[in-house]
């Protein structure tokens, strides 16, 4: 017990360190560092592309939004003032964007997501996003397993886009309710009422994965 | 000993670690991007945004502004001069003209004042 606090300490130390180094970062992209923009890119490329395929599942259109996140990140670093923390900054860009294609895509028409379910998948997974781990498994497994990682992806994507947002940025970039409520632009308590309720649905969604205990929960 | 996961929120972190949805969320992870992203991306920063130069002070900025404002500022003047000494040349022209015609309109008046004793005026007939 008595090592909790100084876990914390720890934690809250290095995501300081961190949004220290990323404001470092951007004052040498303000004076024109290329390396420094490389670097930043590099840092913080896993979290934006994949939260951005999360919320699309479309790779070919989340590399092209993550390249404008960076864009726009470069182009703003000579006005960036670090008031708030950087990571925060960078995810209301990647909010905004991501909206913004949502909104585009609900007026033009397009083609499906995945493939039907007649369809074989193709290798690299479910819309190419994950790849299968073919060495340790039996191709039953690896099929039962792309089966889940495609149901999975698809509730995620069947929910309403703050609740998906608000699910992606908690579970996989592990942000805080506080930084969530800010990227949102909503409430705390409004943050933890749509992470229920993305959670719930998600429950009821993937009920057949979770056991029949998880189900009635 | 209990350890928390390394974030900002263990509390709440544990209380989602516990929710049979969180751990089946997990097995799905963030997908990567390829190898080739970060330098796709510094070109495209490069081609879109010229350069931050353009939203920032900085010397070499300064230097080039200064180099075409100083450029700017004398073809303006060259130009401006021009067209003042233009004016000017036509202006001093139009002065002589006008000049020229009143000298010739006063050497008139004085012919026809000699004229007075011309011998259709003279009474004496």
């Amino acid at each position: 017990m008595k090592t909790r606090p100084r876990d914390k300490d720890w934690a809250r130390a290095s995501a300081g360190d961190s949004d220290a180094h990323d404001k470092a970062l951007m004052v040498r992209i303000a004076g024109g560092d290329e390396t420094a923009l490389r670097d930043l890119i590099e840092k913080h490329q896993g979290a934006v592309y994949g939260t951005i395929a999360k919320m699309l599942g479309d790779p070919v259109e989340a590399h092209d939004l993550a390249q404008q996140v960076f864009v726009r990140v470069y182009r703003a670093a000579g006005s960036y003032r670090a008031t708030a923390q950087f990571k925060t900054w960078m995810f209301t860009i990647v909010r905004n964007l991501v909206f913004n294609e949502h909104r585009r895509r609900s007026r033009a028409t397009l083609v499906p997501l995945h493939p039907p379910d007649n369809e074989p998948v193709p290798s690299g997974g479910p819309s190419g996003l994950n790849l299968p781990d073919l060495a340790n498994k039996t191709p039953v497994e690896n099929m039962l397993r792309q089966e889940m990682l495609r149901k999975i992806d698809e509730a995620i994507l069947l929910l309403p886009e703050q609740q998906r947002l608000a699910i992606v940025l908690r579970r996989y970039d592990e942000f805080s309710y506080e930084q969530i409520a800010a990227i949102l632009k909503i409430t705390v308590p409004a943050t933890k009422s749509l992470l229920f309720r993305a959670r719930e649905t998600l429950r009821v969604a993937l009920r057949e994965y979770l056991g029949t205990a998880a189900a009635k929960k | 000993m209990e350890t928390g996961p390394p974030n900002d929120f263990p509390r709440d972190a544990r209380l989602d670690e516990n929710d049979p949805v969180w751990r089946l969320l997990a097995r799905a992870p963030l997908p990567e991007p390829d190898a080739w992203f970060a330098a796709r991306t510094l070109a495209r920063c490069r081609y879109e945004a010229p350069s931050v130069e353009a939203e920032t002070f900085s010397p070499a900025r300064f230097a080039r502004i200064w180099r075409w404002a100083l450029g700017s500022g004398l073809a303006l003047t060259l130009a401006l001069a021009l067209v003042v000494t233009h004016i000017h040349s036509e202006k001093a022209e139009k002065q002589r003209k006008v000049q020229e015609a009143f000298e010739i309109m006063a050497s008139i008046d004085t012919d026809s004042d000699s004229s007075s004793t011309s011998p259709w005026q003279d009474s004496s007939f």
